[in-house]
């Protein structure tokens, strides 16, 4: 399923829907631009509530994100993380490069 | 192959002048729409020179993007990004990856150095040697994959590398070739140290499109100093099942090799011991399976004394696929019969 935007004052939410992976690729990208492009925007927020998994070309994509909002000096967190999502997350040592909540 | 390039006059000329590069079929552009009346097999561009890409437009080859650090134009179709400045030697490695990929160069000849490299599909490898017994399997859900497992020998080391290259298919395989390119080059020859995976990592974020990886772990028996080297970069948790104890893991401690800004783990250090079996897997196997059925192989002689051999190993050669994931899998393990 798509992302879902949310925004509230200076923060964006990015909530997930489904298994994050290559085939979430274009959805993630068009949301998360939506969201870079917002002049309003400060905090980038991904909700990962309901992704039950992600892979390593999702790990790509929040590289890539990452990057995005740092050349745009915006802040970007990852919450809601359940047990198999933060275990795939510390693995890759994202938990030292992300803020993670 | 045919080249098309889109590049500024001072990349021409060093792709002209490389003895490599100037193998291939270049064909030298003035702008991106003229490149749809060539039909290359890859089109490669300095991002300076895209200025005619109109926004949500597609490209009509493969497109390797250079010196596109924070460029991210809306384009869409086949085309990698990258941070560095358009380098003869980053792009004839790709080139080189690339072919190999295809059959198009002898593998034995990659890198200038004879490797054992286990990639294809349903590849296997026993080595078998008076002193330990190792067996490679890699199993892509594709023709190739992501997954490389890679094994060196000299006098007295002996290196085993897996590495597990972001996503599926050719784009993985062609990042798993760059990797052991790099560790051929870098870490081999030195042995594994903080410096020669500061290379190796160096050498990838040149190498890789922004956003792609490569994850991996490496064991170096070191039978001189009687010593067993790991590091675990952004993989499951590296196994060692000793003969009368607790099983032991190695969890990864830095992120995979070519995350920009990561920062080296700790190299760890253990006892060459005989009778031990390591077991490194990617996370497209399923790392319990594979623990359970080598801690049922049995390392002792009658007399009490280690000893492996191939067909007691027996089960454990298969990979047993994670239930959660379609994804490439693959594991190596190591038994050491004597110290």
């Amino acid at each position: 399923m798509k992302p879902v935007v949310k925004i509230d004052g200076n923060t964006g939410r990015l909530v997930l829907v489904g298994q994050f992976d290559f085939n979430m690729h274009k959805d993630f990208r068009q949301a998360s631009q939506e969201l870079l492009d917002h002049p309003a925007v400060q905090e980038i927020v991904v909700d990962f509530d309901q992704v039950p998994f992600l892979d390593s070309s999702a790990l790509g994509m929040l590289l890539l994100l990452k990057e995005r909002a740092t050349l745009q000096k915006k802040n970007l967190s990852l919450i809601n993380c359940h047990d198999t999502v933060q275990q795939v997350l510390e693995i890759a040592c994202f938990n030292k490069m992300f803020n993670i909540q | 192959m045919q080249l098309c390039a889109l590049v500024s006059e001072e990349a021409r000329q060093r792709i002209c002048e490389d003895p490599w590069l100037s193998l291939f079929d270049w064909t030298f552009l003035c702008d991106v729409a003229s490149a749809y009346s060539h039909a290359p097999d890859l089109l490669v561009l300095e991002a300076c020179a895209m200025t005619d890409m109109p926004a949500g437009g597609g490209l009509p080859a493969p497109c390797w993007c250079f010196g596109a650090d924070g460029f991210d134009p809306d384009v869409s179709g086949d085309i990698e990004f990258f941070g560095a400045s358009l380098d003869a030697a980053v792009l004839g490695d790709r080139l080189a990856a690339l072919l190999w990929l295809h059959g198009k160069l002898v593998p034995a000849c990659f890198a200038g150095v004879p490797l054992a490299l286990t990639n294809g599909r349903l590849s296997f490898q026993t080595v078998s040697r008076l002193r330990y017994l190792l067996q490679m399997t890699v199993t892509p859900t594709a023709e190739v994959g992501g997954d490389v497992a890679l094994y060196f020998e000299s006098d007295s080391r002996t290196l085993v590398v897996l590495g597990d290259a972001i996503g599926h298919g050719e784009d993985a395989a062609l990042d798993a070739a760059q990797f052991a390119l790099g560790v051929v080059r870098h870490v081999f020859p030195s042995g594994l140290s903080c410096n020669s995976l500061q290379a190796l990592h160096e050498a990838l974020l040149r190498r890789l499109a922004r956003g792609r990886f490569v994850a991996a772990s490496f064991i170096e028996f070191d039978r001189l100093a009687g010593t067993v080297r790991l590091l675990n970069a952004g993989m499951p948790d590296i196994a060692l099942l000793r003969p009368d104890s607790a099983p032991e893991r190695f969890p990864s401690t830095q992120p995979p090799f070519g995350v920009p800004g990561a920062l080296p783990g700790d190299i760890l250090t253990r006892v060459l011991t005989a009778g031990c079996r390591w077991a490194l897997h990617s996370d497209g196997a399923d790392g319990g399976a594979l623990l359970d059925s080598l801690a049922a192989v049995d390392c002792h002689r009658p007399d009490g004394r280690p000893c492996i051999d191939t067909c007691r190993l027996g089960g454990c050669t298969s990979v047993h696929r994670s239930p959660e994931v379609a994804d490439d899998a693959s594991q190596i393990i190591v038994c050491i019969a004597d110290s």
